[in-house]
């Protein structure tokens, strides 16, 4: 192994994502809205308030069955699992991701360990592109769910909770338009 | 004696317990690590250094509470 090639730039052809080709460029990268995460968010964050800021409701319960040392395993014990729950969610929210290149649009879905699902498809093949948009969170927020229906067999894919909607629809739709022209002409 | 043997017993169990929890929070922090990990494989991002370095010291701090837990 040349130990100069650990400090030396990137090649010329760096992947963002696994399984990039070397002529495939990224156009769009979107994700879940992030006001969707209060979901879990908001009981992190009331956990990490009564284990932090306001421990006399804890330390009085457990005082009865606990001395001081044992009060004090047990609260950063659960600071450590808090702190790995809030750890694998953020980091699932955001992996979770929607690419869009000029050849396909791909989707990331992590949720909870160990669990992936990865969706792509042709922008070929894509048959048309809807925005649905239900409930309340949607309807204060602004988000949508993008469903792209495919042809045939291939996997139809939802980009769920998107900020930017119309303005993804509008690029998929553009996309495959002018990569279905292009396989026309030639 | 008999007072005494029972502290020694509860206190080997204290010890015992607080072990087994610090062993569990451990693996289960090398665990999510180690999916984080392979999450970055899927999509790279200038981010991934921040995450990995979250979880390197969630690992750590983990394992003192694993050593401290026989004290």
């Amino acid at each position: 192994m040349n130990l100069s090639n650990l400090f030396s730039k990137k090649s010329e052809f760096s992947p963002k994502f696994l399984g990039q080709n070397p002529d495939e460029q990224l156009i769009a990268v979107t994700r879940r809205g992030f006001i969707i995460e209060l979901r879990w968010l908001l009981p992190l964050v009331i956990g990490f308030y009564f284990l932090i800021l306001n421990s006399y409701f804890l330390d009085s319960s457990l005082s009865l069955l606990f001395n001081s040392s044992a009060i004090s395993f047990i609260r950063v014990v659960a600071f450590i699992i808090l702190s790995l729950i809030f750890y694998n969610r953020i980091t699932d929210w955001f992996y979770s991701v929607n690419l869009i290149t000029n050849q396909r649009v791909i989707d990331f879905e992590f949720s909870g360990l160990g669990i992936k699902k990865v969706v792509e498809t042709d922008l070929r093949n894509i048959q048309s592109v809807t925005i649905e948009s239900a409930g309340l969170l949607s309807f204060l927020f602004g988000l949508s769910t993008i469903h792209i229906l495919t042809s045939g067999d291939n996997p139809n894919i939802d980009l769920e909770f998107i900020s930017d909607a119309n303005r993804i629809q509008d690029l998929i739709s553009d996309l495959g338009r002018s990569v279905n022209k292009n396989e026309r002409i030639k | 004696m008999n007072e005494l043997n029972n502290y020694l017993t509860i206190d080997f169990l204290g010890k015992v317990l607080k072990g087994i929890t610090s062993l569990f929070t451990l693996i289960y922090s090398i665990l999510i690590l180690k999916d984080v990990l392979d999450l970055q494989t899927f999509y790279d991002s200038a981010f991934n250094i921040v995450f990995k370095l979250m979880g390197i010291l969630i690992v750590i701090a983990s394992l003192f509470l694993l050593l401290t837990s026989f004290n």
